[in-house]
């Protein structure tokens, strides 16, 4: 008998280790694909030549997904846009053959994705065609002809200028949904810096141009001509116009350089960060949930989200990372990602914030750490569990009396093993629960000189919550959001600012 | 803090070396290329990626070494991979690259197989 029960829990204790070993993959794959898209975004943002932004895009797909056969056409072909290839894993007879098939078929299409399998009869390749049109489409039929699996138009200025055409996969596995978001968002990448560096090459085109025919105008004029030409007095009048459109088109390059890699980092970092933030607050019966998030650059280092486990019961998390700026926000990105993968395997709560916590700690400098609130709140029984690591105190209001969350540990990342406590609360009628990021607390101090007794402060917020606690959850949200902001009016936010409400109804 | 990427190549005894010291990033791919050409030209049965155990690998570093996995195989060349960290493994492992060459620990380790 108890050779059976310790066989039991050694199989018990393997599944969790499987399953621990999935979320590992499943994260380390994640990071991966985020990885990927920063520093391809990065990458191709200092370039300022369509074959090289092409070149550097093909390669970081081939890695990022482990294929044999990748294609990038820019058909577009006008005055300003040539005609582009770039290819791996093919002969250019072939690839040349293949993209003058495809053309007639992608004007008649308005088709964003198309994904075949090529394996028709294997179960374990199927097609996930979800946001793409029929398999039976001639385009699908021409991709699953040539062994191509995956269809994706690059857009430009709602133009397709091409498109990116992938092989099968090296693991023979099959383009899952999260394989074709990742290759949008990369696409999407590619046709922001598309749009801006076509415009650079075409105005250089034109200042060499422009430049080209004064170097031959003065070697091949007649010398009468050329002092004609060249006599200050008429110069300004003949070569006047030329000159000025010359240096118009150098201080336009050298802006919209400038302005390029910015916006890029911005667009970018913005794109991914509303792609993970919840679209609205989740709906479970009698208790009201509202969240704000305010970026202080354009992009934040603190987020939030919730996971629906159940119809009755939602899990929360509020986190902010050590630093401000894009490197915040990717390595909130970062952290919100493991944290949906960690709470979807249904680990308790301090297992799930040691799993973050280690995760931080490996893939991160050792500079680099988070807060964090995690909670799940449960309608049918009624309760609040959460643990905190080392984030702001959670304000749990309660017929006017005020108790801070704080049972938990210590921060995420700083440690390689660190373990959690958690508390588990009764919720009644009217209770009123704001976990916040500290940016509420510091707004109205000034960066220059951040002395948290000049910021809106705890006790404001708790005096604010505890006069506002009779109101439903998106009001009280909204009286606090007010009140911050009319107390830090005229000084600019410098930290971002976030927070989530519960009401019990 | 991205390291500069630095390319040996030498031959002993059937085996090709192509040792990779710093990060594996899209600059290295000519580089990578000349010295593959170069192991090729030893008509070794067998290639070896060392990295030097620190080396990062950015996805565009993976595709250069998916390309010369895959030109390998056609050419009827094994190519083994060495000096990559446990996480470098398992993204090689993931993106499928583990179906068509060997991650072993160490040089000695390819020349006893």
């Amino acid at each position: 008998m108890s050779n059976v029960i310790q066989s039991e829990a050694e199989e018990s204790e393997t599944e969790y280790i499987h399953d621990g070993e999935q979320t590992e993959d499943a994260l380390a794959r994640r990071v991966y694909h985020l990885n990927t898209l920063y520093e391809l975004n990065q990458e191709i943002s200092t370039l300022r030549n369509v074959h090289e932004v092409l070149e550097a895009s093909l390669l970081y797909i081939i890695g990022v997904f482990g294929l044999r056969r990748v294609l990038i056409a820019i058909y577009k072909n006008d005055e300003l846009h040539p005609r582009r290839l770039v290819y791996r894993g093919m002969r250019k007879d072939t690839a040349t053959r293949f993209l003058k098939q495809l053309e007639p078929h992608l004007k008649a299409t308005s088709v964003r994705v198309v994904c075949v399998a090529q394996d028709a009869t294997s179960p374990s390749y199927p097609s996930p065609l979800g946001r793409g049109k029929d398999e039976g489409s001639e385009l699908a039929k021409l991709l699953k002809d040539n062994q191509f699996c995956v269809w994706l138009p690059l857009e430009v200025d709602e133009q397709t200028w091409g498109g990116i055409v992938l092989g099968e996969k090296l693991s023979e596995t099959a383009f899952t949904e999260d394989d074709l978001e990742l290759l949008s968002t990369i696409a999407i990448n590619i046709q922001n810096v598309l749009s801006n560096v076509s415009l650079i090459e075409a105005l250089n085109q034109s200042v060499i141009k422009e430049t080209r025919i004064r170097n031959v105008f003065q070697r091949y004029a007649p010398e009468a001509i050329i002092n004609e030409v060249l006599n200050p007095s008429n110069e300004e009048l003949l070569l006047g116009e030329s000159e000025a459109v010359r240096r118009m088109f150098e201080q336009m390059i050298a802006q919209l350089e400038e302005q390029h890699v910015l916006e890029q980092d911005l667009n970018w970092a913005h794109r991914v960060q509303e792609y993970l933030l919840p679209n609205q607050s989740p709906q479970i019966p009698n208790i009201g949930i509202a969240a704000r998030s305010i970026p202080a650059r354009g992009v934040c280092g603190d987020f939030y989200d919730f996971i629906s486990l159940n119809p009755y019961e939602v899990a929360f998390s509020l986190a902010d990372i050590a630093g401000k700026g894009m490197s915040a926000a990717m390595i909130a990105t970062m952290l919100q990602s493991a944290t949906r993968l960690c709470v979807g395997s249904y680990y308790p709560i301090p297992a799930i914030l040691s799993i973050l916590n280690r995760f931080m700690f490996r893939h991160t400098e050792t500079t680099r750490y988070a807060t964090m609130f995690y909670g799940q709140v449960n309608a049918q029984e009624r309760t609040l569990t959460y643990s905190n690591a080392g984030h702001t105190p959670g304000i749990f209001c309660r017929d006017g009396k005020i108790q801070l969350l704080e049972i938990g540990g210590s921060f995420v990342g700083i440690f390689e093993q660190c373990s959690y406590e958690q508390e588990t609360i009764e919720l009644h009628p009217n209770d009123a629960l704001v976990i916040y990021s500290d940016g509420v607390t510091d707004a109205g101090a000034t960066p220059e000189a951040p002395n948290p007794e000049d910021g809106f402060g705890q006790e404001r917020l708790e005096a604010t919550i505890v006069a506002n606690a009779s109101l439903p959850a998106n009001a009280l949200l909204d009286a606090i959001s007010d009140e911050v902001t009319r107390y830090a009016s005229g000084n600019k936010l410098f930290d971002d600012i976030t927070m989530i409400v519960m009401k019990v109804e | 803090m991205h390291r500069e990427c630095k390319i040996n190549v030498h031959e002993d005894n059937d085996l090709a070396t192509i040792e990779v010291l710093g990060d594996l990033t899209a600059s290295a791919e000519k580089a990578i290329g000349t010295a593959y050409q170069k192991a090729c030209g030893y008509n070794a049965k067998n290639i070896l990626l060392k990295f030097d155990g620190k080396s990062r690998i950015n996805s565009a570093g993976i595709a250069i070494v998916i390309n010369m996995v895959i030109e390998s195989q056609e050419k009827g060349c094994k190519v083994f991979i060495a000096g990559v960290s446990k996480h470098f493994r398992k993204i090689f492992e993931l993106v499928g690259l583990t179906k068509y060459t060997t991650i072993v620990d160490s040089e000695e380790e390819v020349r006893k197989l």
